[in-house]
């Protein structure tokens, strides 16, 4: 047999800052050490894709024979060919991995850069990492119509980056000296990104004052955390997640289930937790440098579904 | 003058070779003091390597000299603590550098990672699930360890080999190109990942998961080529001593008890390279001596041969090395080393062990094989000696032995001792 083209990209989790970034403030963000990876083998059927893992029964997209139920993976598909510059040849990817769709955790860039490395691999020549970031902005698009960059730059670097959307550059690497252990839970129940950040929006203008320090509030938990990922040190990270996360409860975007989960990781011994990304359920990041099992098993006792992970 | 080729460096004083390696290789002082006295690994980073770490451990680093492969030179770093290891590769590098040095090429860094199945109920129909869902098991290996595929590398096939009496089990291996890491990490995340997938697919438990020592998929050859006449010295002629270096060879390719000694002198020298540049010798040992027995007959790990009145001579072994990840980091002086050896990447630094072997193993076969010359021509001149004393029947060999052990083979010797036998 011959060899296989490969690609992957981890997923991510924002660290510090989530919707305070969109009011200009600092975010942090880093790569899981997992994610999704792809491979890709000529099929004389044109352009395939297929997602064993997805989906009742796994999906298969054939560009050739388009299917309603799976357009947008069509679309996102279509345009990483397009991307590469390949036309619409005779390859079949297939995409794995074990990472969590639709809560947060960078799946939508993960899955646009590990088909573009794949492509890249199965024409033999790589993407520069500008034209790779272009090239997965685009694909991106097709999920989430103006995406920050933020998911997928972190996505494609695969280390730990502050992101401040004004800032020139507005991406900076933060220089962890090993990576760092958390522990990742998280629910299916999740209100919808768009709906969290426009009931934000509209709180914050009837009180914009108030939210205003929150939010510098964020900025400067934000800098201090990443002062504690520099050092390693642990427990100001955890003492910094439980500020995050009580200033992003402050702003309202901390359901009940989000609440249930910080308390869980807490109580089972983590030194600090919180929610990342979009909020209103989805995922909750905690800090664990010991036994994460214990703290893995007492989130999925309760419930949840949970991973022990380490980032950056 | 290039870089390797530093005529009487031996002659050299230490600080005087600091000052070699500063010219040539353009190293700081800061550099230097980093491989002189005190420079070494500090008990501080040693203590987070190891555990119940008491302090640290010193050897010898040299240079091996000479080293001209594929055209380009190199000064070898070696750290080794036997003599004559270093002069030995130096001077058969130094006697092949005329004639082209050495060729050498190397696989793509290809690691297997083992995934052991126990139990599969239907093992047929286990083989072909695995077979038939290799994309998806190569996906998820990917997924598993991204940065390997962000750096071009990533799983790329799969085999699966079944085994029955007297331990039934199914081995999925996954082919990782690891690029210019050693990827243990990497292979041993990727065999646990594709775990529960695996037996999702054969309906078998998963036991080990973790990679294997035997790289063959990741070798490296090198080959060498000099006329027989240039092996002539030291009052031996050039046919002998290839005739010598070839009986040597074959002893070795026949006898394991010889291939042992004869693997192991290569090894002297892949060893040292391995340890000055941050590589993990005891992996590279075992895949070694497994791929020399891979027929199931330990053999040689080179082969020596004469043709159209040249010696020549290649070696193939896994060589499962890194330019970059932690095990290069170990240590301060590895950076400062790799400075001086000069390898692009992990293929190249492969290639260069593989030439430093077939050196080593030219050096030794042929001190061995001059050696037996000698004392061929020793026992040859003590006859002589003896008969010309007037030893008769089995008195001549008695007589021959006696100089060769005394190592006094001269004619008023051999007439003192056949005198002591007639005597008693």
């Amino acid at each position: 047999m011959s060899n296989l083209a490969a690609g992957a990209a981890p997923g991510k989790v924002i660290l510090f800052g989530e919707h305070a970034v969109v009011y200009g403030r600092p975010a942090v963000a880093a790569a899981l050490e997992h994610g999704l990876g792809a491979s890709a083998e000529p099929d004389d059927e044109g352009p395939t894709l297929r997602i064993p893992g997805w989906g009742k029964s796994g999906m298969v997209v054939r560009l050739a024979a388009p299917n309603k139920a799976f357009d947008a993976i069509a679309r996102a598909y279509a345009a990483a060919l397009d991307a590469a510059e390949l036309g619409r040849p005779p390859v079949c990817l297939t995409l794995d991995g074990e990472l969590p769709l639709g809560v947060g955790l960078g799946s939508s860039a993960a899955f646009a850069v590990a088909i573009l490395r794949a492509l890249a691999d199965f024409r033999g020549r790589p993407f520069s990492p500008a034209e790779l970031l272009e090239a997965a902005a685009t694909v991106e698009t097709v999920f989430h119509g103006t995406p920050s960059g933020l998911d997928h730059t972190v996505v494609a670097d695969g280390g730990c980056l502050r992101f401040q959307k004004d800032a020139e550059p507005a991406f900076t690497p933060v220089k962890l000296p090993a990576p760092v252990p958390l522990v990742v839970a998280w629910t299916l129940r999740q209100g919808s990104t768009r709906d969290v950040v426009a009931g934000l929006r509209a709180r914050r203008d009837a009180h914009p004052a108030a939210y205003d320090r929150l939010f510098d509030l964020m900025a400067q938990t934000a800098e201090a955390g990443i002062a504690a990922l520099e050092a390693g040190d642990h427990a100001a990270l955890g003492a910094l997640f439980d500020i995050n996360h009580g200033l992003l409860n402050a702003c309202g975007v901390s359901n009940l289930e989000n609440e249930r989960m910080v308390r869980v990781a807490r109580d089972a011994g983590a030194l600090g937790a919180k929610l990342t990304g979009a909020g209103m359920g989805g995922a909750v990041i905690a800090v664990v440098p010991e036994r994460p099992a214990r703290v893995v098993g007492a989130l999925r006792d309760a419930g949840f579904s949970a991973f022990a992970t380490r980032v950056g | 003058m290039s870089g390797s080729r530093i005529p009487g460096f031996y002659r050299l004083d230490v600080p005087a070779r600091h000052a070699e390696l500063k010219q040539r290789f353009g190293l700081s002082d800061d550099e230097v003091a980093v491989l002189a006295d005190g420079g070494t690994l500090c008990c501080d980073r040693a203590d987070k390597m190891v555990e119940n770490c008491v302090g640290v451990f010193g050897l010898p680093i040299g240079l091996g000299l000479n080293f001209l492969i594929n055209g380009r030179d190199y000064a070898v770093p070696m750290v080794v603590e036997e003599p004559s290891i270093i002069a030995a590769v130096s001077n058969m590098a130094r006697l092949v550098r005329p004639f082209g040095g050495f060729t050498a090429d190397a696989d793509e860094s290809v690691m297997i990672s083992q995934v052991q199945i126990v139990g599969a109920p239907d093992p047929d129909a286990a083989v072909k699930a695995l077979n038939a869902a290799r994309p998806r098991i190569l996906a998820r290996a990917n997924a598993e360890h991204p940065r390997m595929a962000a750096r071009g590398g990533g799983a790329r096939d799969i085999e699966v080999r079944r085994f029955d009496d007297p331990y039934p089990m199914l081995v999925l291996h996954l082919l990782v190109d690891c690029k210019d890491a050693m990827g243990a990490n990497a292979v041993n995340a990727m065999a646990e990942g594709v775990a529960p997938l695996v037996e999702e697919l054969t309906g078998g438990r998963v036991y080990l998961r973790i990679l294997s020592n035997l790289a063959d998929r990741r070798c490296a050859r090198a080959a060498l080529k000099v006329p027989v006449s240039a092996l002539e010295g030291n009052g031996f002629a050039g046919e002998d001593v290839a005739e010598g270096i070839v009986q040597a060879y074959r002893f070795a390719a026949v006898d394991p008890y010889r291939a042992a000694t004869h693997n192991k002198g290569i090894m002297n020298g892949i060893d040292a390279v391995a340890i000055a540049t941050g590589n993990d010798w005891r992996g590279i040992e075992a895949g070694a001596h497994a791929f020399a027995a891979r027929d199931g007959h330990y053999g040689s790990l080179t082969e020596w041969w004469e043709e159209d009145g040249h010696l020549h001579g290649r070696i193939e072994l896994p060589l499962a090395v890194a330019t970059v990840g932690g095990s290069t980091r170990v240590h301060p002086a590895i950076a400062v080393l790799r400075k001086v050896l000069g390898v692009d990447d992990a293929r190249e630094l492969a290639m260069v062990m593989a030439a430093v072997g077939l050196a080593q193993n030219m050096g030794a076969l042929r001190a061995l094989a001059t050696e037996g010359i000698q004392r061929g021509h020793m026992s040859l001149h003590a006859r002589q000696l003896a008969l010309a004393a007037g030893a008769e029947g089995k008195q001549v060999d008695e007589v021959a032995r006696r100089l060769v052990r005394e190592g006094e083979i001269k004619e008023a010797a051999a007439r003192r001792v056949l005198a002591e036998l007639q005597d008693r």
